[in-house]
C-alpha cells in the first residue's frame, strides 16, 4: 500500500475541486465587470481619435 | 453506443450561438492593429485569468492528460504541479515577464531586436512559427477524434474531416473579425462553460466509480509508481528535469501565454494573472487524469488496445447520461475553441509583426491594410492546421510529441529571453548559436524516431534526455557565441 501517495493525491483532488469551483464563480462574476470596463475604454479611445481627426485643420 | 441525444444537441447549439454572437459583436471596437493583436492592452485581472486558463486547456490537453492518467496513474499529473510552481514563482518574482511587459512590444522577437538586432528578430520569429505550427498541427485532429468518439457520430469515411472543418470555421469566423478582443470575450464565456462541465463530469465519475476503486486500480496496475513519478518506470528524474525545463520555458516564452502578459493593463496585472491562475494548472492535469484512471478501471484492456488516448472518450461516451453529455460536449467545444482561436492569433501575430517586418518597413501599411493582412494570415494558418492535422501520422504519447516539438522553440527562446533581460554581455552571435543548437537537437530526434533504421537508437536516447540536451546546448551556445564575438563589433544595444 502507498498510503502517503494515496493521501497526497486525495488532498490534491479535493483541493482542485474546491479551488476550481470557487474560482469559476469568482471569475464569472468579476469577469463581466472587466469586459465592460475594457470595451468602455476602447470605445472612449475611438471617440477621442475621431474628435482629434475632426479638430485637425 | 453513445448517449448523445437531441437534448444534448440543443445544449451544444445554445452554447455555440451565444459564443459566436458575442465574438462577432465586439468586432466594431477593432479599428487598429494593436487592438486586433493585444486588445489595446486593456485586459484586467479576472478576464486575464479566464483567458489564460481557457487558452491553455483544449481538447488536446484533455486527451493527453487523460492518457497520462490511463498510462501512469496519478503520477501522470506531476507536470501539472511543475506548471503551477513555475507560474507561481514567475508571477511572484516577475522574472522576465516584468521587463517584457514594460518594453511595450507585441511579440517576443520584437523584444529580441532591441538587444540582438533585426536578423535575430526574424530568425527567432521563424523558430517560434515552425515549433508552434508543428505543435498546434495536431489540435484540430484531437478535437475531431474526441467529439466523434464521445457523440458516437458516424457519417461515412469523411466524418473526421467534416468535424475538423466545422471546428475550424466556427473558431476562424470570430477570430478573423475581432482578433484578440473577440478571443478575450469568447474566452470568458468558454472558461465558465468549460469549468462547469469539467467539475460536474468529475463529480459524477468519482460518485459512479468510487474513490477507493480509482486508488485500487492505480495500485494494482502501477504500484508505487502510479503515485510517485520517481518510482514510475516510464518517468524518473530525467522526466521530472525535462518537464521542469519545458513548463518553465512554456510559462516564459509560449507565444499564446506571452500574449496574455502583453495584453494586460500593466506588468503588475500580468504578474497577478500568473500567480492567481497557477493552481488551475494542477486541476488541468488532475481532473482529466481522473477521467483516464476511471477508463482504466471500467474498460476491458482488449477494448482499448495500443491507442490509449482513445480510452477516455470511449469511456465517457458510455457513462454520461443525457443532458450531462450535452454539457460535456459544450464544455469541450468551449475548451477547444478558446485554445484554437488564441493559438491562431498568437502565431498570426508573430508572422505579421516579425516575419513580415522587413516588408512592412518598406510598404508602411495603413491601420486598415494592416488589419486586412492580419485577417488573411489567421485564415491561412487555419487552412494549414486543417491539412497538417489530417496528414501527420501521430503515434504514441501525445504529451511526448508536444513537449519535443515545443522544445524546438522553447529551448532557444528561453535562453534568448533570460540573456536579453539579465546578461549584458549577450549578443547576436550567441543568440544565433542558441537558436541553431536549440532547434537541431529536437528536430534530429524527431527524424531519428521516424526512420525505421534509427528508431531503436532514438528509443535508447529517449525524449527526456533529447529535450534536456536541447536546453543545455542552447545555453552553452549562447555563452560561447557571445564571448567569442569581439566587443567592438557589437550590435547597437537598446536597454530594456
Amino acid at each position: 500500500m502507498n498510503s502517503a501517495g494515496q493521501l497526497f493525491w486525495c488532498l490534491i483532488t479535493l483541493a482542485c475541486l474546491v479551488w476550481y469551483s470557487t474560482m469559476t464563480f469568482l471569475v464569472a462574476y468579476r469577469g463581466v465587470v472587466d469586459i465592460r470596463g475594457m470595451l468602455g475604454r476602447l470605445r472612449q479611445g475611438q471617440l477621442d481619435d475621431e474628435a482629434a481627426r475632426a479638430n485637425q485643420p | 453506443m453513445s448517449n448523445f441525444s437531441w437534448v444534448d444537441g440543443s445544449i451544444v447549439g445554445v452554447y455555440l450561438l451565444a459564443t459566436m454572437t458575442a465574438g462577432i459583436m465586439v468586432r466594431k471596437y477593432v479599428g487598429r492593429v494593436e487592438t486586433f493583436l493585444v486588445a489595446g492592452r486593456e485586459m484586467n485581472l479576472y478576464l486575464g485569468i479566464a483567458s489564460l486558463a481557457a487558452t491553455e486547456f483544449g481538447i488536446v490537453t484533455c486527451m493527453y492528460t487523460a492518457q497520462n492518467g490511463y498510462d501512469k496513474g496519478f503520477a501522470g499529473a506531476a507536470p501539472g504541479i511543475l506548471f503551477a510552481l513555475a507560474y507561481l514563482i514567475v508571477g511572484k518574482t516577475g522574472f522576465c515577464i516584468e521587463p517584457m511587459r514594460r518594453s511595450g512590444v507585441i511579440t517576443l522577437p520584437e523584444m529580441f531586436e532591441k538587444r540582438f538586432g533585426s536578423g535575430i528578430r526574424w530568425l527567432s520569429g521563424l523558430v517560434i512559427i515552425i515549433s508552434g505550427l508543428m505543435n498546434m498541427g495536431i489540435y484540430l485532429r484531437m478535437g475531431g477524434e474526441f467529439l466523434i468518439s464521445v457523440t458516437g457520430i458516424s457519417g461515412g469515411g469523411h466524418t473526421l474531416e467534416i468535424m475538423m472543418t466545422v471546428l475550424l470555421i466556427a473558431v476562424a469566423v470570430y477570430t478573423i473579425l475581432g482578433g484578440m478582443l473577440s478571443v478575450l470575450v469568447t474566452d470568458f464565456l468558454q472558461f465558465v462553460v468549460m469549468s462547469a462541465g469539467l467539475i460536474l463530469v468529475t463529480i459524477l465519475i468519482i460518485y459512479r466509480v468510487g474513490w477507493s476503486t480509482l486508488l485500487g486500480t492505480v495500485e494494482s496496475h502501477y504500484g508505487a509508481g502510479g503515485f510517485d513519478p520517481l518510482q514510475n518506470a516510464d518517468m524518473g528524474w530525467s522526466y521530472i528535469i525535462f518537464n521542469s525545463l519545458v513548463v518553465t520555458a512554456c510559462v516564459l516564452t509560449h507565444q499564446p501565454v506571452v500574449q496574455r502578459v502583453l495584453a494586460a493593463k500593466d506588468s503588475e496585472t500580468g504578474r497577478k494573472i500568473f500567480t492567481q491562475t497557477s493552481f488551475f494548472f494542477v486541476c488541468r492535469f488532475v481532473i482529466p487524469g481522473i477521467w483516464g484512471i476511471a477508463a482504466l478501471a471500467s474498460l476491458p484492456a482488449g477494448l482499448v488496445g495500443e491507442n490509449t488516448r482513445a480510452a477516455m472518450p470511449l469511456y465517457l461516451s458510455t457513462v454520461l447520461p443525457v443532458g450531462l453529455m450535452g454539457i460535456l460536449v459544450a464544455a469541450m467545444l468551449a475548451a477547444d475553441m478558446s485554445t484554437d482561436s488564441s493559438y491562431l492569433l498568437a502565431y498570426g501575430s508573430v508572422i505579421y509583426n516579425d516575419l513580415l517586418a522587413p516588408l512592412r518597413r518598406r510598404l508602411h501599411p495603413t491601420e486598415k491594410r494592416g488589419l486586412l493582412w492580419n485577417r488573411f494570415i489567421v485564415a491561412a494558418l487555419g487552412v494549414f492546421f486543417l491539412f497538417y492535422g489530417l496528414w501527420y501520422p501521430l503515434q504514441g504519447s501525445v504529451w511526448a510529441y508536444l513537449t519535443i516539438t515545443a522544445t524546438i522553440g522553447f529551448a532557444s527562446m528561453t535562453t534568448l529571453l533570460v540573456s536579453c533581460c539579465y546578461w549584458k554581455r549577450a549578443n547576436n552571435w550567441g543568440a544565433a548559436g542558441a537558436i541553431i543548437a536549440g532547434a537541431v537537437v529536437p528536430l534530429s530526434y524527431l527524424v531519428l524516431e521516424q526512420l525505421p533504421a534509427t528508431r531503436g537508437f532514438a528509443l535508447w536516447i529517449g525524449p527526456n534526455w533529447s529535450g534536456i540536451a536541447a536546453f543545455a546546448g542552447s545555453g552553452v551556445a549562447m555563452v560561447v557565441g557571445s564571448l567569442l564575438k569581439p566587443a567592438t563589433a557589437s550590435v547597437k544595444e537598446i536597454p530594456i
